[in-house]
């Protein structure tokens, strides 16, 4: 590995291993993230998507391989630690503060990220400043006028654009977002690609997705996994062509589309 | 943390506008039971201290979901260091409070420590655990406690070195309402406080809350030193104001009280806990003397009836109540 490259690397993965039992479910996974990627990670279902996620993140721990964020290892740090390093992510099943409104989910993160969240008093001109920078988050993803509304009253696809809103107020490096449009109802789905494309170019991101169209509109290198081990890289239509990636798993999804 | 609304063009804002509301309605809720009941002033008295301790649960349970059958053991343990802060010398009661306070502090970061470190069923068995290793001391200690006999003997000198503990309790019942007053309009600042929002949000789902880089343990066991604290000023308050500690203030029951109390008003809600611990003591204090014997089961299909029509305790079913009410006529 060049060294440049490797320090240039937002997010860098070598050799990721992880099992269950005697299954291997990461096999071996190296990759790299570099500023402004727009990467999507497909591969059929039990592939090891997401348990490749929660190695990233580190809500699991590899069995072998290392974890390197801007060139720092990671891979021995928890989860939280990782995110005040600049790695944040969003949920498959979306988890937000139920009891809290929008405006203080987003606010959260904010003032973790200032190092406020600990403080034992509020002070009038923070609050101020800190909703003026939700306002304005929430502006970007055309959720402004929901700031006071408790999350639990939104729509599903509003609700996953506030789990993707909290994951941009961390203002992380890397984001790495896991299926984003499942779930939502259709006539949400074109709220959330807004959503995507409108992400701040300097952050790196990788999508899970099974949403081809999505993929194919979002993705700029697409990496497939089967299996648990990475079977193909490069760009959407090179992957599409692919006869490989096909059997594996395009293949299936061209025959679901066909039956729907 | 509240984000409230930038008020357009709204020159002048009351501050501390929450904190002062705290303080003049306890004030008034104090001269309210003076008034109704001026021959129950033990009983207000006891009242009060207890109501400190279902507001130190709401802090650990209502606002950080941690599940605790054994906040009396912080509530206990400071009443018997204040006690015997007293007996050795110390007579100063507002020193004895605070006296109180630091121990309720210390306990509530041991127990923190112990308790904070799992979640759900392991959690409710710990602290149970904790409370009953309490009681166990305070019962072995004899020469600390008085065990079984309890620990009496404590007479602290005149408020402001004016006012004395008398016979009718006047003294005591100010003083606590006072003490109330002042934790009441702390914590109303204090739950509106980044950190306390920070612990609502591990409360609702604490793998999230370690999504966005926040130290998950740390904090709850920071957040049981401050409801230590309260219920160390309440344990506090029994001692001074009662003259005697007994194994009941560290009681497994006690504990179990409080929850009921807190179910009742309302966890998470300031007020809520304030509103139950109240109403289920005003509540028992009448049923028992009225009628002795089925007390227990009236309390049981009173507590059966707010978990069905109002979950959220009595002060958000009010809450919701008045939205309707207000909406109705809007």
């Amino acid at each position: 590995m060049d060294e440049e490259a490797r320090l240039s690397a937002a997010l860098q993965i070598q050799g990721l291993a992880r099992h269950f039992g005697g299954v291997m479910v990461t096999n071996d996974v190296s990759l790299e993230l570099f500023a402004g990627d727009r990467v999507a990670l497909i591969g059929p279902n039990g592939a090891g998507k997401t348990t490749l996620v929660n190695l990233i993140s580190g809500h699991l721990k590899p069995n072998g391989g290392a974890i390197l964020l801007e060139g720092r290892d990671v891979t021995h740090m928890n989860a939280a630690h990782r995110v005040r390093l600049g790695l944040a992510r969003t949920f498959q099943i979306t988890r937000l503060f139920r009891s809290l409104t929008v405006g203080e989910n987003i606010a959260l993160p904010i003032l973790q990220r200032r190092g406020f969240s600990r403080r034992l008093l509020s002070r009038r001109r923070e609050e101020r400043a800190i909703r003026q920078t939700c306002e304005a988050l929430l502006d970007e993803l055309h959720l402004a006028q929901f700031i006071d509304t408790p999350v639990g009253e939104l729509a599903y696809g509003q609700q996953r654009l506030v789990d993707i809103a909290i994951g941009l107020a961390l203002e992380p490096r890397v984001l790495l977002l896991d299926e984003p449009a499942a779930g939502v109802p259709h006539d949400e789905a074109p709220l959330i690609l807004g959503a995507i494309a409108r992400l701040r170019p300097e952050i790196a991101v990788m999508m899970i997705e099974h949403d081809m169209d999505l993929v194919f509109r979002f993705a700029r290198r697409v990496l497939v996994l089967a299996e648990g081990r990475l079977i193909f890289a490069g760009s959407p239509s090179e992957v599409a062509a692919d006869p490989g990636v096909r059997r594996a798993y395009l293949g299936s999804y061209a025959h679901a589309r066909g039956e729907a | 943390m509240s984000l409230a609304p930038a008020r357009g063009g709204a020159a002048f804002e009351i501050p501390f506008r929450s904190e002062l509301a705290a303080l003049v309605a306890v004030g008034l809720l104090g001269l309210l039971g003076y008034i109704v009941f001026p021959d129950d002033l033990a009983f207000l008295t006891r009242l009060i201290s207890i109501t400190l301790l279902v507001l130190s649960l709401d802090l650990a349970t209502g606002y950080c979901g941690v599940a605790t059958l054994g906040q009396a053991a912080l509530f206990g343990f400071a009443a018997y260091a204040a006690g015997n802060a007293c007996i050795a010398g110390l007579a100063n009661p507002f020193l004895l409070i605070v006296v109180g306070m630091l121990a309720g502090t210390a306990a509530g970061i041991l127990s923190g420590l112990l308790v904070a470190r799992f979640r759900g069923l392991q959690q409710l068995v710990l602290s149970i655990a904790f409370g009953q290793l309490v009681a166990a001391l305070a019962n072995k200690l004899t020469s600390w406690t008085g065990g079984s006999d309890g620990l009496s003997g404590i007479a602290p000198a005149p408020v402001f070195g004016r006012y004395d503990f008398d016979l009718y309790g006047h003294t005591a019942y100010w003083l606590s309402v006072g003490a109330l007053a002042i934790v009441m309009a702390a914590l109303a600042a204090f739950v509106r406080s980044p950190f306390a929002l920070a612990c609502q949000a591990i409360r609702d789902d604490d793998l999230r809350a370690q999504m966005i880089g926040m130290a998950v343990y740390p904090r709850l066991v920071a957040m049981y030193a401050v409801s230590g604290a309260v219920a160390g000023v309440g344990g506090a308050l029994s001692a001074i104001t009662t003259g005697v500690v007994g194994l009941d203030s560290v009681s497994f029951e006690r504990s179990a009280e409080a929850l009921v109390m807190l179910v009742l008003g309302g966890a998470g809600h300031l007020w809520g806990a304030l509103m139950g611990a109240i109403l289920f003591q005003v509540f028992e204090h009448y049923v028992t003397t009225s009628n002795p014997y089925s007390w227990l089961a009236i309390v049981g299909l009173l507590l059966i009836a707010i978990v069905i029509f109002a979950p959220g305790g009595l002060a958000r079913g009010l809450d919701l109540a008045l939205g309707r009410w207000t909406r109705r006529r809007a």
